[in-house]
């Protein structure tokens, strides 16, 4: 039994719940939303995508089998424009290769259908571990805050521009990672393009 | 002429005197001025003679018809009268004078045929006259040809002789080589029946055994010294080794041959030294060619290798249908358990949730009602799936009438599950106006269609290019529904297609265990009483079930 305490730590966080049995996400749904921020529902994968570019939420749980594009397959390409989401998979088909493949999208979690809500709720805990246990240290008691997206030095707060914000942001999300060029334009510049020297001069600050 | 002139010619003294037909010797005709002959006849009435006709033929005329008759032997016929006078020759010269021949003539009126000097002479009495024709032969030229024909015909004999005494060594040669084969035969004959692998037994109408060879005594355990001689009758035991049963069943085929057509074959068990025989006895009434009963003859064949092998081909089988059975099982639990798998999922959640609520005080009554009806309707939904499924997997108990359509549809929504996440669909094009009702056994039929499915389904995910559609075509044709089954899948590979109906075979590798489609055939066959068959092995792959409509149900 996970007690309440714990599941308020899930408080501020934003759930994307991508699953075409109806009344499986309604049921999940009932549950999350009692302690999270805000909690979505998509019934296929490429409204989960598009609902994730719409609200990006910081956790997804995504079934495997669903018509229009599957779970591993939104995975895939979630990643590709977020490298550092945390994504749960549930499946009612548990063979080698759905869990093979899931390792190889980078899965956070793999959960056996029929699911018990603690085991999700569990999963959901360790995924988001990163963002609601704040505080990265960083070099010279430079530490940032992830919930709030803040970067102290010390005590003192480092004021930023927005686009320095999601760029700080993307880098502490996948701290002791390589984040390559496409990823942080378009993460942090999405849509509009990004120019290197743009990179460049917002970096040198 | 007067008729006093008439009356002293000669022709007529001499016709009235002979009172018949009579031809006259030549004389000078002073009328005629020519050497005739008169043809004179009486002329009666009454018996009482009245005239005498007579016609005259000059001899010239004669002549040429005598001279020109052709003979052989340089050869010449001549005219000569009862005296030997020669009246014709072809030498006029010899005319008139008396032939060397005409002494010799005693026989007068009959052919006679007579050698003289060098001439051979034959000679015929002309009727009515004093005439013989006479042909006289060169004798030299006669021998001449007679010594000639002679050489030509003792040569032919000697030829035709020669023939007859080399056709029959010939024949001879061939009567020793037939009676060599005989003899053969009669070898072989032996060996077959006393080293044959039959045992063999005659006896005749009245059941007297006449034969039996060693292995027939062999087979049975019997001494030779037991049957020799008696008749075949219950008594005597000859067929001990079996159960009294069989015992009497064998006597009874024996007392009945008389009324077989044709030689009966039973094959009866019996158990020797704890382990089992089998022989084949067959029982041969022997006929005369009117049909009539002579006797019988029984042979013994040692079936136990054959009747072994029999055994174990059927328990084979039964082994593969139990596999199959097992295999039903195993699927009906995967499919039971998949088609669960959702909505144990969300009563999992829905009752969790309850929990978790309750315990956090803030569980409404609203919540409560609402998970609970959300968790009794799940309940139902588990409850129906089972149902289904059992009905699906268990063997129909007789006929039924069912849609053939919707029996498709219903093995569709069972397999579907697994067929929607692949993103596979099933088209099923059939004539809207035809009726689908169809008698026979429903599960089965469904089985059967479930496996093609299945089939198509792996095909089909081989390759993501694939189409993802399986198309099912109904035709109702003569009380038979023609289905077929077609999917643009990988297809079936060249090497496999001679054993894709048999046991065992399998296209993929260790996933299938090959009896499928050997399983549908034998069930199609045996019991719908339709089939199922092959049409293409790729692009499309197309299987056709023929599904009789009407059933009988003794068939």
């Amino acid at each position: 039994m996970v007690d309440s305490k714990v599941l308020n730590k899930l408080s501020n966080i934003h759930v994307l719940i991508v699953e075409d049995d109806e009344m499986t996400a309604h049921v999940i749904h009932q549950s999350l939303n009692f302690y999270c921020k805000k909690v979505d529902i998509a019934n296929n994968g490429i409204e989960g995508f598009e609902l994730y570019e719409k609200n990006k939420p910081d956790v997804v749980i995504a079934d495997i089998n669903m018509p229009e594009m599957s779970g591993l397959e939104m995975a895939e390409a979630l990643h590709e424009i977020c490298p550092h989401l945390p994504i749960i998979i549930m499946t009612s088909y548990d063979s080698s290769e759905n869990m093979l493949e899931s390792i190889n999208q980078g899965a956070y979690s793999y959960l056996r259908k029929p699911i018990r809500i603690e085991e999700l709720q569990t999963a959901l805990l360790m995924a988001t571990k990163n963002i609601y246990n704040s505080s990265i240290k960083l070099e010279d008691d430079f530490h940032y805050d992830c919930s709030s997206k803040n970067l102290y030095d010390g005590y003192k707060l480092i004021k930023l521009t927005k686009t320095e914000k999601e760029l700080v942001h993307l880098l502490m999300s996948n701290i002791n990672k390589v984040v390559d060029f496409t990823t942080i334009e378009s993460y942090v510049w999405q849509e509009k393009s990004m120019s290197i020297e743009a990179l460049r001069m917002c970096v040198k600050k | 002429m007067s008729m006093n002139q008439a009356f002293r010619r000669p022709w007529y003294i001499k016709t009235t005197n002979r009172n018949t037909t009579t031809i006259t010797d030549p004389y000078y005709d002073v009328g005629f001025k020519k050497v005739v002959v008169a043809i004179c006849t009486p002329f009666l009435e009454k018996n009482k003679k009245q005239a005498v006709v007579c016609g005259i033929l000059p001899l010239n005329n004669i002549r040429n018809e005598i001279l020109d008759i052709p003979l052989p032997y340089d050869g010449i016929a001549y005219l000569m009268d009862r005296h030997g006078k020669i009246l014709l020759h072809p030498n006029k010269e010899q005319e008139l004078r008396n032939s060397v021949y005409g002494l010799l003539t005693k026989e007068r009126t009959t052919t006679v045929n007579n050698e003289l000097n060098e001439y051979i002479f034959s000679h015929d009495h002309i009727n009515q006259s004093n005439w013989f024709i006479i042909a006289q032969l060169n004798k030299s030229s006669v021998y001449e040809k007679i010594n000639l024909q002679l050489i030509i015909n003792l040569t032919i004999y000697g030829l035709s002789l020669l023939g007859f005494i080399f056709l029959n060594m010939l024949y001879t040669k061939k009567q020793n080589i037939s009676d060599e084969k005989l003899k053969k035969t009669e070898t072989l004959l032996n060996h077959f029946i006393d080293y044959g692998d039959r045992g063999i037994l005659i006896a005749d109408s009245k059941n007297k055994i006449l034969f039996f060879n060693s292995l027939f005594t062999q087979y049975l355990r019997l001494n030779k010294l037991d049957i020799n001689d008696t008749y075949l009758e219950a008594t005597n035991n000859i067929f001990k080794i079996y159960d009294s049963k069989i015992h009497t069943q064998i006597y009874k085929k024996i007392a009945y041959a008389k009324h077989f057509k044709k030689s009966q074959e039973h094959s009866f068990e019996f158990i020797f030294n704890n382990e089992t025989y089998y022989f084949e006895i067959t029982i041969l009434p022997v006929l005369s060619s009117d049909k009539i009963y002579q006797g019988l003859m029984i042979l013994l064949k040692d079936a136990t290798e054959k009747e072994k092998e029999e055994i174990y081909k059927k328990e084979q089988e039964d082994i593969l249908f139990q596999q199959a059975k097992m295999a039903d099982l195993g699927e009906m639990i995967a499919a039971v358990s998949h088609q669960w798998r959702q909505p144990l999922n969300s009563l999992s959640i829905m009752v969790g949730n309850l929990l978790q609520f309750r315990q956090f005080g803030r569980l409404s009554d609203e919540m409560f009602e609402e998970n609970l009806n959300h968790c009794m309707t799940n309940i139902h939904y588990l409850a129906d799936t089972i149902e289904t499924f059992r009905n699906f997997y268990k063997p129909s108990k007789k006929c039924q009438k069912f849609q053939v359509d919707k029996a498709i549809d219903e093995v569709f929504y069972i397999i579907s599950p697994h067929f929607k996440t692949l993103g596979i669909n099933l088209e099923i094009k059939k004539d809207e106006r035809e009726d689908m009702t169809c008698l026979n056994y429903k599960n089965e039929f469904q089985q059967i269609v479930a496996n093609l499915m299945h089939n198509a389904k792996d095909a089909i995910i081989e390759d993501k290019s694939y189409s993802k559609t399986i198309e099912v075509e109904i035709k109702l044709l003569d009380n038979n529904f023609y289905i077929s089954f077609k999917d643009y899948g990988c297809g079936i590979s060249k090497k496999i297609e001679n054993q894709l109906f048999q046991s065992f075979a399998t296209t993929k590798k260790d996933k299938g265990t090959g009896k499928g489609l050997y399983l549908s055939k034998l069930i199609a066959k045996n019991k719908l009483m339709g089939s199922l068959s092959i049409r293409n092995y790729s692009n499309p792959t197309e299987f056709l079930i023929v599904l009789p409509s009407q059933k009988e149900e003794n068939g």
